[in-house]
């Protein structure tokens, strides 16, 4: 019986029955197989929601963290700068120091220079008077 | 010895007993010294200078060319500096002897390459003249020896370097050590003639001490960026009763001062720069013979008492450093 008359019948070839029951069978495996891949999305979903979550928590962590460093680098920069005028400081004291010792030894060196004069002026005055002077 | 000196030898010293019987353990050193030096064959002079002799007494110089082997005579200059130089430039008229000024008399006049001011009681070791025969001084440095004090006592009479080596011998003295390598080092303090012009001799400026002054010169040394150095072999010190080791404890301070002026000065902060004519460079020259020389006195060739800007803070080395910091 040719197709056409099977047709209008309302019936179908047999191999055209099982041509299409493969098609359907193909379509049900293909569907089935989305499912498993939407499943698997949806877990893929929820695991990067749940790592969002977490590096969300770890970035206020470090945020919190970011700001504490700040905050001892702003104390460290008040540090560097008192522990600069404190070496500053020991600089002026060393050169004071220095200019102090050498105004000691100025000291000691006029305080020879006087104790010899006053030896050369006694000894003049001790010295009995030049005869020749008296003449004048 | 006609070729130029490579070694000038800056001894000072007097006819005065000092130390006991000090001309014959100074001729005895000398002899000890210049036999080695000669035996090396390193050019050597000696610049010898006979500070304010003591009147009545005859000359060291004349003692010396009597008693030294005439082959040494001709290596010998001594320099016979009128007592009025030490009367007009002492500025502590109970310290007798100003020693640093009279090295600088001799650090003046010496015209070896390079120049080593010691002491009379102080003998070079073996190794040191080993070292000094092999030529290998660098310029631009002060070099320091380490020093081994011989015990109290020891015959000076035979020295042989089997003696002087052996450590039975010697009395424990700490060794020098960096930066200044100070200690004793009026008797080593050797370095090259510029240097010395350079740095300008020792202290002439603070004219109250003698202790310190040689200290105060490594100082200066450092603040001139001068290196020093541990030359690496010692020499030896025949102690005394004057030695500042010995005498020290049993000085009163009478004798003290007499012998080493004012102690507690600022020698280690404190510097100086001794003005052009450093060394009685204007003194008269008159000489007495071949050998001898007298430095007549001449108010042209004395610093004045006090020049204030010629001392310094150690770290500047001119007045000008020093006013501009």
């Amino acid at each position: 019986m040719s197709p056409g008359i099977l047709s209008l019948l309302g019936l179908a070839r047999r191999q055209e029955v099982l041509d299409a029951q493969d098609r359907a069978t193909a379509q049900k495996q293909h569907a089935a197989a989305i499912e498993v891949r939407l499943s698997a999305s949806q877990l893929d979903a929820e695991k990067w929601k749940w790592k969002n979550e977490q590096l969300a928590a770890e970035l206020k962590t470090i945020a919190k963290e970011r700001d504490r460093w700040k905050n001892k680098a702003g104390e460290r920069n008040k540090l560097d700068a008192k522990l600069e005028r404190l070496t500053q400081a020991e600089q002026n004291v060393t050169l004071a120091r220095g200019h102090l010792l050498a105004m000691e030894t100025k000291l000691d060196v006029i305080e020879g220079a006087l104790n010899v004069l006053d030896r050369r002026t006694r000894h003049q005055d001790e010295e009995p008077a030049d005869p020749s002077s008296d003449r004048e | 010895m006609s070729s130029p000196a490579y070694l000038s030898l800056v001894l000072t010293g007097r006819n005065d007993d000092y130390g006991g019987p000090f001309v014959p353990r100074f001729f005895r050193v000398l002899a000890f010294n210049l036999q080695e030096l000669t035996a090396r064959q390193i050019p050597v002079e000696v610049r010898l200078v006979e500070w304010s002799p003591t009147p009545g007494r005859p000359l060291l110089a004349e003692r010396l060319l009597e008693t030294l082997p005439s082959r040494w005579h001709d290596l010998v200059t001594t320099y016979v500096v009128d007592p009025q130089y030490q009367e007009v430039l002492s500025l502590n008229p109970r310290l007798r002897y100003l020693e640093f000024f009279a090295k600088n008399v001799g650090v003046r006049r010496s015209t070896g390459r390079f120049i080593l001011t010691t002491n009379t009681d102080t003998l070079l070791s073996q190794r040191l003249l080993d070292l000094l025969a092999k030529d290998k001084l660098v310029p631009g440095r002060v070099y320091r020896a380490n020093r081994i004090d011989l015990k109290l006592g020891l015959d000076d009479s035979g020295l042989t370097h089997t003696i002087l080596d052996n450590p039975e011998n010697h009395v424990p003295r700490r060794p020098i050590r960096p930066p200044l390598y100070a200690g004793a080092a009026g008797d080593f303090l050797l370095s090259d003639s510029d240097t010395f012009q350079t740095l300008r001799g020792f202290n002439e400026v603070y004219r109250l001490a003698r202790l310190g002054i040689d200290h105060n010169f490594l100082v200066k040394a450092r603040s001139s960026s001068v290196p020093i150095e541990d030359i690496g072999a010692p020499v030896y010190h025949i102690s005394h009763t004057t030695s500042f080791q010995v005498a020290r404890n049993i000085a009163s301070p009478d004798e003290a001062t007499a012998l080493w002026g004012k102690r507690d000065w600022n020698q280690h902060e404190v510097i100086y720069h001794n003005p052009e004519n450093w060394g009685l460079a204007d003194a008269p020259e008159l000489p007495l013979n071949d050998r001898t020389i007298r430095l007549r006195f001449d108010w042209r060739a004395v610093p004045p008492l006090t020049e204030l800007r010629r001392i310094v803070r150690s770290g500047a080395t001119t007045p000008a450093q020093a006013d501009a910091r």
